[in-house]
């Protein structure tokens, strides 16, 4: 009876999204801050090719976030 | 312009005059005509009721944005409430179709009366003020949901309950609800821990502030698109149930139903409950900015999810299940079992606490002849309560400093004061 009332299609769809965008998002944003505090490493250490290709890691990893809230906010209006 | 205005306007002199009297005359008689009846006393309980819960359901829930912002010391307490306050106000507005289906499949929309309504309403403001007291944080959707159910019980059977539509819309979501979101900030935060590894913990941790203020920054405006409609939504209700607006396909949310809302939730939040925001922030487990980063985003991101596909959810369950996992996933952590332990207690008391309390303050309004004296006597006693309780809490208050962690990451956190807050 239970399993006839839950539309599990749904439930399955509700949590495989929140697992799959939920980690996507703390990984990008670690990754974000990792490759920024490298950047500074190669900065100060003189490295200036390595510290330009980590920021431009961390300013990838940073849009993708904003992307990630825009589209919740998207989601928000619909 | 009216007819007749256009004719008064196209008079001139001693003829015009008389005219404009005599229409103000016939306004006049028309007011005092039109006696205030019982069921306008009734609705206009019900609004400010329905205001009053709002007002709660803000300051209960300014935890789930902020607790772990404020633990942190990522945002000073007053700024974090005002930002949190602010959103709640702009998500009121972004979308209303929570507002034209609250209630629905859970009881009978033909057993919902005003004073239905009313009972339900005392019910849920009754568990919001008793759970921020102990400091619980506890869902004010389901406590609105309990109440309803347990005022239609009262009013109309059990025939009028929906149970497939309860176990399927509330109970199921909010068993899997904060266990994925568990699941996942233990694993997520566990990851993000792998990664900054290499460096020194104090120097990753000041990096992920911003996180914390975006992420904490989303789910005040998912609950302030999601709970203030509630609140729309039941206001609504009395109105058609008054005649005052359209239902079925002209249903529209009047606007200043939607702004007055929106102020409620918004001042609710600014009010700040230090109470649970402290038990959140702090008691659950000492959170770090890397913690609080990945519990908020967590929350965020299972909370849009469901509403993409259609389930409801509680964000207090969502969070307070997002700290505890991330507690779990942060090497050296300890999460205080015992706190988490009374936080699920609540949320298992909620729905039938605030059902028995909504029966009883129908009942009373039944016994009293189901109208307006009943509906009045019902309010009293809720006014009496809240005013009991704030007098109690003038005394007992938790200060916004002491929602700081001892070892903020982020500025200082100040010796604690005895300072008058709610």
């Amino acid at each position: 009876m239970f399993a006839d009332i839950i539309d599990w299609g749904l439930l399955w769809e509700a949590v495989y999204l929140s697992v799959a965008i939920g980690l996507g998002v703390l990984i990008v944003g670690a990754l974000a801050v990792a490759s920024s505090l490298r950047a500074e490493d190669a900065r100060a250490a003189g490295r200036e090719g390595a510290s330009v290709a980590l920021g431009g890691v961390t300013v990838v990893c940073v849009l993708a976030l904003a992307g990630a809230v825009v589209a919740g906010i998207y989601l928000l209006t619909q | 312009m009216s007819r007749r205005t256009a004719g008064h306007a196209s008079r001139s002199g001693p003829a015009c005059e008389h005219a404009v009297d005599a229409d103000r005359r016939a306004r006049r008689s028309d007011i005092t005509c039109r006696r205030v009846s019982g069921a306008d006393i009734i609705l206009v309980l019900v609004v400010v009721t329905a205001l009053g819960f709002d007002f709660t359901n803000g300051f209960h829930d300014t935890a789930n944005a902020m607790a772990t912002t404020i633990a942190t010391g990522a945002l000073k307490p007053k700024v974090a409430v005002t930002i949190a306050a602010v959103l709640n106000f702009i998500g009121a507005f972004i979308s209303l179709e929570v507002a034209a289906t609250v209630a629905s499949g859970i009881v009978d929309p033909g057993a919902i009366t005003p004073t239905v309504v009313l009972g339900g309403l005392i019910g849920a403001i009754a568990w919001n003020l008793g759970t921020w007291w102990f400091g619980l944080p506890s869902s004010s959707s389901h406590a609105l949901i309990g109440g309803m159910i347990g005022a239609t019980l009262v009013a109309s059977g059990s025939g009028a309950v929906e149970g497939e539509g309860i176990l399927s819309k509330v109970i199921a979501p909010a068993v899997l609800a904060p266990i994925v979101a568990g699941l996942v900030a233990a694993l997520g935060v566990f990851l993000v821990y792998r990664i900054i590894r290499r460096f020194v913990i104090e120097r990753a941790e000041r990096q992920f502030r911003w996180g914390q203020v975006a992420s904490s920054s989303m789910v005040a405006l998912a609950h302030g698109t999601n709970d203030a409609q509630k609140t729309m939504g039941v206001i609504s209700l009395a109105l058609i149930a008054n005649g005052n607006i359209a239902g079925g396909d002209d249903f529209a949310v009047p606007t200043w139903v939607i702004v007055s809302c929106a102020t409620a939730i918004a001042l609710g939040t600014y009010t700040g409950g230090w109470r649970i925001i402290k038990t959140l922030g702090t008691k659950v487990v000492e959170v770090r900015p890397p913690q609080g980063f990945g519990s908020e985003a967590v929350a965020a991101t299972v909370i849009l999810a469901s509403s993409h596909v259609g389930y409801p959810l509680s964000t207090t369950q969502v969070v307070s299940g997002a700290v505890t996992g991330s507690g779990v996933g942060r090497p050296g952590a300890a999460v205080n079992w015992s706190v988490a332990g009374r936080i699920v207690i609540g949320w298992l008391l909620t729905l039938p606490a605030a059902a028995c309390t909504a029966g009883v303050m129908y009942e009373i309004i039944d016994l009293l002849g189901n109208g307006a004296g009943g509906a009045i006597v019902v309010c009293a006693i809720l006014a009496v309560a809240c005013f009991l309780l704030w007098r109690a809490n003038k005394a007992h208050a938790v200060a916004p400093e002491e929602t700081i962690s001892e070892h903020a990451a982020f500025g200082e956190a100040p010796p604690r004061p005895a300072v008058v807050a709610v």
